[in-house]
C-alpha cells in the first residue's frame, strides 16, 4: 500500500499499525512463556526480573538502535528490505554481464531465504497461539484448537486472492486496539506488582546470563522471538515512509509491548500459577472471550501482513533476476504494491497447514520458530555494511565497528537458536536451505543461458554491414533478448538469416531499473541504426510488472509501429544439456531445467499475443 | 521391458512357434520376472488370513477352510482365469491393461484421439490401480522378507525397518544403472526359491498329510457358511496369495504363453501349493507358528540362508515390479494417455530395456514412506489387495468382450464365463473394501491420482486436437489463397509437423499469412500411433505429393515403439525428389497457449492447469524425435480447452 503524499501523519500511523507491526506485536502472546520454558524456570524473582531485563535491553538494542535508527534509515528510493538493500549496493549490471552472483547476492539470497523459511512459520504460530485462548476459557475446547485454526488458516490463504484492499482499512484500528489492551492489561500487572521496573536495569540481564551455567544461553533462543518482527518491518518500510513507522514504534508498540512483557512478568511473581499461560492470565476472566477474539485478529492480521511481505519479497526477487518468473497478479488499481502470486500462496498454505498438524500446539511450534529470522537480521547487518561503505562512502573503521557489535548481537540470536534444530528447527533451515538452492542454481543456470545466446548473436555493427539497402518488406520481426548489442539467433538458425534479408529488425531488451517505479518519458529508448535496424530498451521499475503494451505505446510515440498483426516477437526456447566440461552436477542441471519449464515465459508475462509469437530452440550446455 | 527379460520373441503369435530348445530358458527366466511376485506371498498372505478383522484361531476347520479358498483362489483364478483365458487377449502378442484398451480403441477421426468410452475409463482406472498396489508390493515382499531375522532373534527386530529400507533405496538407485542386467540369474535363484518353498512345506506335509482334505472345496463352502461375513473378510487376505497375477498378462509379449504356462505348472503352483499346505499343517500342530509361519517351517539352523534367499526373491519381485511400471508407463505415453517422459535406454543391445527417472523416483518416495508408515508386513497387508482386485475386476469386464469379438463366442457362454469370473471377484472385493480404511485408501488414492493425470491428458489432447483442427483449411483453399497473393520462394526445406494427417494444418497457413514467404519445397510431417505394439518397417510411412513442392508424410509408429525422425527422413528418402533436403531442413511446429473454452463444457480451472503443468512438463516431440535445437522453430497459437 502505498498512502504518502497529502494523508495525515495520524492516519498514515494508524494505517501502519495494521501492516507494519502485527508480527511484533503479537509475540507477547508466547515469548515471555517460551523464555521461562527454555531455561526450566518456576517464574521465580530473579529469573523473572532477568528475562524481562533481557526482552527490554534486546528490544532496544535490535530494534530502535539497529533497526529503527540505522537501518531503516537506508532505503532505494523508498523500499526497504534485505533485497533493497542489495539493488541498493550493486549498480545494475551492464549488458553482456547479465548477473554477478557476488557474495553480497550469495549473503542477500541466503537471508532472503532464511526470512521465508521463518515466514511458513509466523500464520501458523500467531494463528495457533491466539486459538490457545479458547482452551484457557474451558478446558472442554482444546481438541478443537487445531482444527479451528486450520480453519482459520484455509480461510486466510483462500481470501488472498481478493487483495486486502477492503478489509485492509480495519487493520490499523484493530491493532491499535491490540496495543492498547495489552498495554493497559501489562500496566495493571505492573501495578499490582511494581518491583518489577527494576528489570529496566541491564544488570539483571547481565546477571541472568552469567549465573547458572552455559544453559542459561539457550534463553536467547526465546528472547529472539520477541523481535522477529523487525525484519518485516524493514521490508515494509515503502509503505509508509520511514517518518510514521518510527513514531508508530515509540508512541504505540514500544511502550505496549515493554508494559506488556512486564506485566505478564509481575503477574507470575504473585501468581506462579500464571506459568501455563502467562499472557491470557493478565486479563480478568470476565475479559478472556473478548481478548481471545482481539487477538486472534490480531494474529490474523499480523499472518496477512507477513504473506503480503512475502509475495513483495517475491517480485522484487523476480525483478532481481534471483527467484524464477511466477504468475504475479496485482489485485488493487489503486496501490501498485498489492500483489498476490497463486503459487507462492498455495506451498505457503500447504506449509502452514501442515505445520499446525505436525505441532499441534504454539509451545512446540515456538521451538522451530525464530532460528532461520536470526540469521536473515545477521545477513541483514551485512549487507548494511556493504551499502554504508560501497554506497554512502562511510568510515570503514566506523562502519566495521558498527557492523561488528549489530553482529554479535544477531550472532548470539543465531546460535543460542541453534540448540532448536534437533527440535524441529530443521524444518524453516531445510526450507531456506531449497530456496537458497533454488535461487543460486536459477542464477547460474540463467548466466549459462545468457551466454548460450550471446554465442548465436551477431553484433549490430556486423550485421549493419551485410545489411540489404532499402525499406524491406512489411513484416518486422522483433527479437526479445538480454544481451542489446547484437541481433540474437542470426548466427545458427538459417530461418532467421533468410528472412533477415527482408525484413525490418528490432531488438528488445527489457531492463530493470534501479529504480522502483518508471514514468510513461522514461519507458524506452529507440536508437535507429539504419531503415531496417532499430534498437528498442524498454526499461521497468523493480517494482513494476513488464507489459509488452505500455513498450508498444511508447514506441509508437517515436514512430515506431509495432503493434501490427505483421510483427513477430522471437524469443528462446532453451534446451538444457549436459555440459562436456565442469557443468553442473545431473540433479542441479535437472533442477534448473525444471524451474525453466516451469517458470512462466516471459513473452506471456508480458502479454504478447500468442499467435505473434515465435520459439526458436537453443542449446544450453550447463 | 529390461533384461530380466530376453528380447522378444520375434513371432507374432505367443507360444505357437516356440521350438523346445527355447521354451526350457524362457519358462526359467519367467520364473524371477512373472512370479516373483505371486512366488513371494507365502511370506505374509498365510498368516495375514488369520488375524484379519477379529481373527481365527487355527482351529481344524478354519486351517482347512482358509486352505481350501487359498486353494481354489489359486485354481480359479490363475489356472482358469489368468493362464486359460486372459493369456489368448492379447494385442499382437503384447499384453496387459493398456494393450487391452489399445485394441478396445475404435479408430479415431484422423489426428483427433477418440472420446473416452466406459470400458476404457475403466480400464485406464484398473492401469490407475496397477500402480497403486504397485508402490506396495516393493514394500510389503522386503519387509516380509527381512522380518526372517525377527524369527532368528528378538534382538534383529529393531533393524528390520533400517534394513528394508536400505534394500529398497539400494534397489531403486541401481535403476539408472539398468538394473535389468544381471537379470540372468533372477531364474536361477527363483529356481532355488521354489524348490525351498516346496521342500519347506513338503516337510512338513510329510508330518500331517491330513490337510490334504482341503483339496477338496467343500472344506471352502463349509468355511464361508459358518463363518458368515467374518469369513468374507478373510477373503480379503487370501486375496494376497494371487496378487501379481496380472503380470502373468502384463509380461506375455516377452516371454509367450507357452513358457508362462510351464514355469506355472510345472514349478511354482505346485511349490505354492506345497508350502501353503506345510504352513497349514504346522499350523494345526503348533498354534504358536502363527507369529510367523513361513520362517517356522524351517529348522533354526536354515533360518538365516532362508532369510538371504527370500530377500533376493523379494528383490527380484520388486525389480519385475519396477521395470513393470517403466513399461506400463511407457505404454501409456505412447498411447497418448500420459505426457511424455524423459526415458532413458540403458543398453544398446536390448531395444525395450528402459529406465524412467521420474517414475522411479516417484516409486522410490512412495515405497519409503509406505515402509516408514506402517513399519510392519502385517499392517502393509492391511492395505494392500484392494487395488488388485478392482483390477481383477475390470480384466473380467473386458473378457467378455474379448470372448464375443476375438472368438466369436455364443453371448450366453461369453456372460456365463464373466459370471464365473465375476463371482469370485466380487467376493474378493467385497472381502477387500473393510481395508479401505485401516490404509487402503493410500493405493487407491494413488490410483485416483493417475486416473485423474490419464484422464487429463487424454481429454484435453483431444479438446486440443479439435481446437487445432478447426484452424486448418482444405488444401484446395489454400492452394488458391497462395496463388491469388505474391508470395516469394525461399531456397531449402520446411518440415511442419502437425497431428492431422488431412487438411493444411494451421502452421503452414499462419507460417505463409505472416512472412509470404514460403520454402521452395515444403512437407507435411505426421506421426500417428497405432492402436499394433509394432508396425511393420516396410509400412513405416506413406509419402503424399498434394501438390508439387508440397509432400506430405505419415509415419507410423506402434505403441511398444519411440519414433525418431532420422529414421522417418531415411525410410522417405528413397521416394522424394532430389530437391526436397531432409538433411537441411527447418522444423516449424505449433506451440499451445491454453485458454478456456467460451461454452460450459468447458474445463474446469483445475483441469486447466493440470493441462498446463503436463504439457510444460512433457519433454517436447522434437527432444524425443531428436530434432536439433537450432532447426526447431514454434509459433504460438491459441487453443482452447
Amino acid at each position: 500500500m502505498r498512502l504518502r503524499g497529502s494523508t495525515s501523519t495520524l492516519t498514515l500511523v494508524v494505517a501502519a499499525m495494521g501492516v507494519v507491526f502485527g508480527d511484533i506485536g503479537t509475540s507477547p502472546l508466547y515469548t515471555l512463556k517460551v523464555c521461562l520454558g527454555l531455561v526450566g524456570s518456576k517464574g521465580d524473582l530473579a529469573d523473572v526480573l532477568g528475562i524481562c531485563s533481557l526482552l527490554f535491553w534486546v528490544l532496544v538494542i535490535v530494534v530502535c538502535v539497529k533497526y529503527v535508527t540505522f537501518i531503516m534509515r537506508v532505503d532505494h528510493e523508498g523500499e526497504g528490505g534485505i533485497l533493497a538493500l542489495l539493488a541498493l549496493a550493486s549498480p545494475p549490471p551492464s549488458f553482456g554481464t547479465t548477473i554477478k552472483t557476488g557474495l553480497l547476492t550469495l549473503i542477500v539470497v541466503i537471508g532472503g531465504s532464511m526470512m521465508m523459511g521463518d515466514g511458513v512459520i509466523t500464520p501458523a504460530i500467531s494463528v495457533i497461539s491466539a486459538v490457545e485462548g479458547i482452551g484457557i476459557v474451558s478446558q472442554a475446547f482444546e481438541p478443537y484448537v487445531v482444527p479451528i485454526s486450520l480453519a482459520v488458516i484455509v480461510a486466510l490463504f483462500a481470501v488472498q486472492r481478493y487483495g486486502t484492499e477492503s478489509v485492509g482499512k480495519m487493520f490499523g484500528p484493530v491493532m491499535v486496539l491490540w496495543f492498547v489492551t495489552i498495554g493497559v492489561l501489562g500496566a495493571r500487572g505492573i501495578v499490582a506488582h511494581p518491583g518489577v521496573i527494576h528489570a529496566l536495569d541491564p544488570r539483571y540481564a547481565a546477571h541472568f546470563m552469567t549465573h547458572g551455567g552455559i544453559g542459561r544461553f539457550v534463553v536467547l533462543g526465546g528472547v529472539v522471538l520477541a523481535v522477529t518482527g523487525v525484519e518485516a518491518m524493514y521490508a515494509d518500510l515503502s509503505h509508509f515512509g520511514r517518518g510514521p513507522i518510527v513514531t508508530g514504534w515509540y508512541v504505540f508498540v514500544f511502550p505496549a509491548l515493554i508494559l506488556n512483557y512486564f506485566g505478564q512478568g509481575a503477574n507470575l511473581l504473585g501468581n506462579p500459577a500464571a506459568l501455563a499461560n502467562p499472557f491470557y492470565s493478565l486479563a480478568p476472566s470476565w475479559m478472556l472471550i473478548p481478548l481471545v477474539v482481539l487477538a486472534t485478529a490480531a494474529t490474523v492480521i499480523a499472518s496477512q501482513a507477513l504473506i503480503s511481505g512475502t509475495f513483495t519479497l517475491i517480485e522484487q526477487a523476480i525483478a532481481l533476476h534471483l527467484a524464477p518468473r511466477v504468475l504475479v497478479q496485482h489485485t488493487s488499481d489503486r496501490y501498485k504494491g498489492q500483489v498476490f502470486v497463486p503459487s507462492v500462496n498455495f506451498w505457503l498454505a500447504i506449509g502452514c497447514a501442515l505445520l499446525v498438524v505436525i505441532f499441534q500446539s504454539s509451545d512446540r511450534l515456538a521451538s522451530v520458530y525464530g532460528v532461520a529470522i536470526a540469521f536473515t537480521m545477521m545477513c541483514t547487518s551485512l549487507s548494511y555494511f556493504a551499502v554504508i561503505t560501497r554506497v554512502l562512502h562511510w568510515n570503514r573503521a566506523a562502519a566495521l565497528a558498527l557492523v561488528a557489535f549489530f553482529v554479535l548481537i544477531d550472532g548470539s540470536l543465531a546460535v543460542s537458536s541453534l540448540p532448536k534444530i534437533l527440535h524441529g528447527g530443521w524444518i524453516p533451515l531445510a526450507i531456506s536451505a531449497s530456496l537458497v538452492l533454488i535461487s543460486t542454481t536459477w542464477l547460474e543456470g540463467r548466466r549459462c543461458l545468457a551466454k548460450a545466446l550471446a554465442e548465436q548473436q551477431i553484433p549490430l555493427e556486423d550485421v549493419l554491414e551485410k545489411l540489404p539497402a532499402g525499406v524491406g518488406t512489411e513484416g518486422t520481426m522483433v527479437f526479445l533478448t538480454p544481451d542489446p548489442r547484437g541481433v540474437p539467433f542470426l548466427a545458427r538458425h538459417r530461418w532467421i538469416r533468410d528472412r533477415a534479408q527482408e525484413e525490418r529488425m528490432v531488438v528488445l531488451n527489457i531492463a530493470r531499473a534501479a529504480t522502483p517505479y518508471l514514468t510513461h518519458e522514461e519507458r524506452v529508448t529507440v536508437e535507429r541504426f539504419s531503415l531496417r535496424l532499430v534498437r528498442v530498451i524498454a526499461r521497468f521499475g523493480y517494482m513494476e510488472a513488464p507489459r509488452i503494451d505500455p513498450i508498444l505505446r511508447s514506441c509508437d510515440a517515436f514512430g515506431l509501429q509495432l503493434d501490427r498483426d505483421d510483427t513477430s516477437f522471437f524469443y528462446a526456447d532453451p534446451k538444457i544439456e549436459a555440459a562436456p566440461h565442469h557443468g553442473m552436477p545431473g540433479w542441479r542441471r535437472e533442477l534448473f531445467a525444471t524451474l525453466q519449464r516451469n517458470a512462466r515465459p516471459l513473452p506471456d508475462d508480458l502479454r504478447i499475443k500468442a499467435e505473434r509469437r515465435v520459439e526458436l530452440g537453443v542449446t544450453v550446455a550447463l | 521391458m529390461d533384461a530380466t527379460l530376453p528380447a522378444r520373441p520375434q513371432t507374432e503369435e505367443p507360444g505357437r512357434a516356440q521350438h523346445g530348445a527355447r521354451v526350457a530358458p524362457l519358462a526359467l527366466a519367467a520364473l524371477g520376472v512373472v512370479f516373483g511376485d505371486i512366488g513371494t506371498s507365502p511370506l505374509y498372505a498365510f498368516k495375514q488370513c488369520f488375524t484379519t478383522g477379529r481373527g481365527f484361531a487355527p482351529t481344524p476347520p478354519h486351517v482347512l477352510g482358509i486352505l481350501s479358498l487359498i486353494t481354489w483362489a489359486l485354481i480359479l483364478v490363475v489356472c482358469v482365469k489368468y493362464a486359460t483365458v486372459m493369456l489368448r487377449a492379447d494385442n499382437e502378442g503384447e499384453g496387459g491393461t493398456l494393450a487391452l484398451l489399445a485394441q478396445l480403441r475404435p479408430t479415431s477421426r484422423v489426428g483427433i484421439p477418440a472420446p473416452m468410452t466406459f470400458v476404457a475409463l475403466m480400464l485406464l482406472f484398473a492401469a490407475g490401480m496397477v500402480f497403486g498396489d504397485g508402490v506396495i508390493t516393493p514394500a510389503i515382499s522386503v519387509l516380509s522378507a527381512v522380518e526372517g531375522i525377527g524369527v532368528a532373534t528378538y534382538a534383529a527386530n529393531a533393524y528390520v525397518v533400517p534394513i528394508t529400507l536400505a534394500i529398497l533405496v539400494a534397489l531403486f538407485f541401481v535403476q539408472s544403472r539398468g538394473a535389468g542386467r544381471i537379470g540372468s540369474v533372477f531364474g536361477p535363484v527363483m529356481i532355488l526359491w521354489f524348490l525351498a518353498l516346496g521342500i519347506g512345506g513338503a516337510i512338513a506335509l510329510a508330518h500331517d498329510p491330513f490337510v490334504l482334505v482341503a483339496l477338496n472345496p467343500v472344506h471352502a463352502l463349509r468355511f464361508i457358511t459358518h463363518n458368515g461375513p467374518a469369513a468374507i473378510l478373510v477373503l480379503g487376505a487370501v486375496v494376497l496369495c494371487v496378487t501379481g497375477v496380472e503380470a502373468m498378462f502384463a509380461d506375455l509379449a516377452h516371454f509367450g504363453r507357452g513358457p508362462i504356462r510351464i514355469a506355472w505348472y510345472a514349478v511354482v503352483l505346485p511349490a505354492l501349493l506345497l508350502n501353503y499346505y506345510g504352513q497349514g499343517a504346522l499350523t494345526l500342530r503348533d498354534p504358536g507358528a502363527l507369529e510367523n509361519t513361513f520362517y517356522s517351517l524351517y529348522p533354526g539352523w536354515v533360518l538365516v540362508p532362508m532369510v538371504v534367499l527370500a530377500t533376493a526373491a523379494t528383490v527380484i519381485a520388486s525389480q519385475a515390479l519396477i521395470t513393470g511400471a517403466f513399461s506400463l508407463t511407457q505404454q501409456a505415453m505412447q498411447l497418448g494417455y500420459l505426457p511424455r517422459l524423459r526415458v532413458v535406454h540403458t543398453s544398446h543391445a536390448v531395444e525395450g530395456q528402459i529406465y524412467m527417472p521420474l517414475v522411479n523416483v516417484l516409486l522410490a518416495l512412495a515405497c519409503l514412506t509406505l515402509v516408514l508408515a506402517f513399519r510392519s508386513s502385517d499392517r502393509l497387508g492391511a492395505a494392500y489387495g484392494l487395488a488388485v482386485t478392482v483390477t481383477m475386476l475390470a480384466d473380467s469386464l473386458v473378457i467378455g468382450w474379448v470372448l464375443r469379438k476375438r472368438f466369436k463366442w455364443p453371448l450366453g457362454a461369453a456372460i456365463a464365463m464373466v459370471a464365473l469370473f465375476l463371482i469370485v471377484d466380487v467376493a474378493f472385493l467385497i472381502g477387500n473394501l473393510p481395508k479401505f480404511l485401516e490404509g487402503g485408501y493410500i493405493p487407491v488414492g494413488i490410483a485416483v491420482v493417475v486416473f485423474t493425470l490419464f484422464t487429463t491428458w487424454v481429454m484435453g489432447r483431444r479438446r486440443l486436437a479439435i481446437s487445432l483442427s478447426k484452424l486448418s483449411v482444405p488444401v484446395e483453399e489454400f492452394a488458391r489463397e497462395v496463388e491469388h497473393k505474391p508470395a516469394s520462394f525461399e531456397d531449402g526445406t520446411a518440415i511442419f509437423l502437425t497431428p492431422h494427417p488431412e487438411g493444411i494444418p494451421f502452421i503452414l497457413r499462419h507460417h505463409w499469412l505472416r512472412t509470404r514467404i514460403l520454402r521452395e519445397e515444403v512437407v507435411l510431417l505426421t506421426i500417428v500411433g497405432t492402436r499394433h505394439p509394432y508396425v511393420d518397417p516396410a509400412n513405416r510411412v506413406t509419402i503424399e505429393v498434394i501438390v508439387p513442392r508440397l509432400t506430405r508424410v505419415t509415419a507410423f509408429y506402434g505403441f511398444m515403439e519411440t519414433p525418431n525422425v532420422n529414421e522417418i527422413l531415411a525410410h522417405c528418402r528413397p521416394h522424394l525428389p532430389p530437391e526436397i533436403e531432409l538433411e537441411d531442413a527447418d522444423f516449424f511446429l505449433a506451440r499451445p497457449r491454453i485458454v478456456p473454452r467460451t461454452d460450459k463444457h468447458r474445463f474446469p480451472a483445475w483441469r486447466r492447469a493440470l493441462l498446463g503443468w503436463m504439457m510444460r512438463n512433457a519433454t517436447p516431440l522434437t527432444d524425443t524425435l531428436g530434432i536439433a535445437p537450432d532447426r526447431i522453430i514454434e509459433f504460438g497459437v491459441v487453443l482452447k480447452v
